[in-house]
């Protein structure tokens, strides 16, 4: 951590007009909601502004930016409030003001995520700590957000541009990377002698940019496929489709799809809920359940089912 | 706005010449047949008014955006090629930096210009994401690095978010670009704390459409228009209704008009933006 304190150096109070006031450009000022600010307005408008707004005077501009006290400035303004008291404070350094900037700021969640995780990257710099829950102290983040903030700094640089575009229809959304992410790093995926992470995210943001992903929550069921391939042992053919997905453009999720692994996945799933049915009803003493009518009812329409099922199936079941 | 050639000037092999020798460069090959079925699209009686638009086409090639990059660095103060005669840190990043995209092909035609194409200069070049982690002061200077300035609402939207953010604290901050609309220009000015250099201004009589462009009658301008609206119903007169006839070797703005750069079942654009 650098030996500067993350907090600015007080100079002094006093009034200053309010037109020479400026707001923070680290200030997430999108979730200032007017309707919430009314009776703060009405108070200011009665008695003034009571404790000052903290400022500092930048040194590019001379002007006065507003480190605490965005809401107080604007309501000044809303009631034409002339000046306003304010307790100045040495310009703050870059990773100052934007800690001070997360603290009062606690939720970003209007925000673009982006600019949020390369303030996060430069506070992870700076106090050279990547800890998740030390990084939620520090900014004040919820550590959920800080997770996703890792996660989008965790991509290639021109990923991560591709999120802070000028152009916004060539601007790739944060939840696209978030959500690609769990697949880049799924173990079996890895496994595979022709995944590569660059290729494989090129291949997407294709899929994404030609509409063959109807929403980036289908990243999710890559996952799961991905997931039940394993438990299926069906892996070696999961390797193929995911290949022939990312390779043809044109191929959607649908193409991952395998029926063999959806009904191995199922039955597994089934046998085991089976399993852990057997015991219980084995171990079951039928004097203490003697009243247990509608447990008894459900399982005598599961018999009947069960039944029915291995009837369909040719099974012999009168033992 | 450069001046058409006279009315009903012949359509003949100098005048095609002429078109190929200016649109040399284009990301897809400008040739004589092209050009030709080209103004095939325009009726009979339009093609003298298809020709005199070409000639009118202003089209930047590898030198005219060197050029542009090389004066308009030389021209902001502070910069020297020096590293010990430059004033504070400068760093240069594209401002559209997505694949494929403009900002990174200006970013190398920008190296090259300046000569600045040695990895001793890697450094001085970054990823906008990278801009925050420079932790530049009042004393530094931030070059961002585009093609063209049309409306200028795409670069004020960026600047309010995110590079104001990203930028915040940095003494100065410029927006190079080969070409610029006037209106642009002055929106960015005026609602960003960026400083806009480029090469070359649109006016308003650049325009085709616009009252202010005198090479063309009203009657030539509505039939013209027609034809745009064949190319694109939607923008005609290309985005924000600019009616430019801009072309960049690397690729055709959108702020051109459609029938240069719309490519459809019923319409080619001499210059498609996608192929």
């Amino acid at each position: 951590m650098s030996d500067e304190a993350p907090v600015a150096r007080a100079i002094g109070v006093k009034n200053v007009k309010t037109a020479e006031l400026h707001q923070n450009p680290h200030n997430p000022r999108l979730l200032f909601d007017r309707v919430n600010m009314d009776p703060l307005e009405d108070s200011i408008g009665r008695v003034g502004i009571l404790v000052p707004l903290t400022v500092y005077k930048e040194k590019k501009t001379g002007r006065y930016i507003i480190l605490d006290g965005q809401r107080r400035w604007m309501c000044a303004q809303a009631v034409n409030l002339p000046t306003v008291p304010v307790n100045e404070v040495e310009e703050p350094t870059l990773v100052q003001n934007i800690v001070t900037m997360f603290q009062i700021h606690k939720l970003r969640l209007d925000w673009e995520l982006m600019p949020t995780a390369l303030k996060l990257e430069l506070l992870m710099h700076e106090v050279n700590d990547k800890s998740v829950s030390r990084l939620a102290a520090l900014t004040g983040l919820d550590q959920a957000m800080v997770v996703r903030c890792k996660k989008l700094l965790s991509f290639p640089k021109k990923y991560q541009d591709m999120m802070l575009d000028a152009n916004p229809d060539k601007r790739i959304k944060a939840d696209f990377f978030i959500e690609l992410y769990p697949v880049l790093h799924d173990r079996q995926i890895k496994q595979y002698d022709w995944f590569k992470p660059s290729s494989f995210t090129e291949a997407m943001l294709e899929k994404h940019k030609v509409k063959k992903l109807k929403a980036v929550t289908e990243f999710r069921y890559v996952k799961q496929q991905l997931n039940n391939s394993v438990k299926a042992r069906k892996t070696v053919v999961m390797g193929r489709r995911l290949k022939e997905f990312a390779e043809d453009t044109s191929l959607t999720i649908a193409h991952l799809e395998l029926v063999t692994i959806k009904t191995a996945t199922t039955a597994l799933k089934i046998s085991k809920a089976a399993k852990e049915l057997y015991d219980a009803v084995e171990d079951i003493d039928t004097d203490e359940y003697y009243g247990e009518t509608d447990m008894w009812g459900t399982l005598e329409k599961l018999s009947t089912l069960i039944r029915a099922r291995l009837k369909q199936l040719g099974r012999r079941i009168d033992k | 706005m450069r001046a058409p050639l006279e009315r009903n000037a012949p359509i003949d092999q100098a005048r095609i010449d002429a078109w190929l020798n200016d649109f040399v460069g284009y990301r897809t090959n400008v040739n004589q047949g092209r050009v030709e079925a080209y103004l095939k699209q325009f009726k009979p009686a339009d093609r003298d008014l298809g020709a005199r638009v070409l000639d009118c086409v202003e089209f930047f090639g590898p030198d005219r955006i060197a050029n542009a990059y090389r004066t308009g660095l030389a021209a902001l103060p502070g910069w020297s090629p020096k590293a010990e005669e430059r004033q504070g840190r400068w760093v240069f990043a594209p401002m559209s930096p997505s694949a494929g995209d403009s900002g990174g092909t200006m970013l190398h035609h920008f190296r090259l210009a300046n000569g600045m194409a040695k990895n001793k200069f890697n450094k001085m070049f970054v990823h906008p994401s990278s801009l925050l982690t420079q932790q530049l002061s009042a004393d530094d200077t931030v070059v961002l690095l585009d093609d063209f300035v049309g409306t200028g609402k795409q670069v004020s939207d960026a600047w309010a978010e995110p590079f104001s953010e990203l930028l915040a604290g940095v003494g100065n901050v410029y927006l190079i670009v080969v070409a610029a609309r006037r209106a642009g220009r002055e929106r960015i000015q005026n609602e960003t704390e960026l400083m806009v250099h480029f090469g070359h201004e649109f006016v308003d009589c650049d325009n085709v459409f616009a009252n202010e462009c005198v090479h063309f009658t009203v009657e030539e301008k509505d039939s013209f228009k027609r034809y745009c609206k064949k190319a694109n119903r939607k923008q005609p007169a290309g985005f924000g209704d600019c009616g430019l006839l801009v072309v960049f070797a690397h690729r055709c703005p959108n702020d051109s008009v459609a029938v240069l750069h719309e490519s459809n079942k019923k319409w080619k654009g001499l210059f498609p933006r996608n192929t």
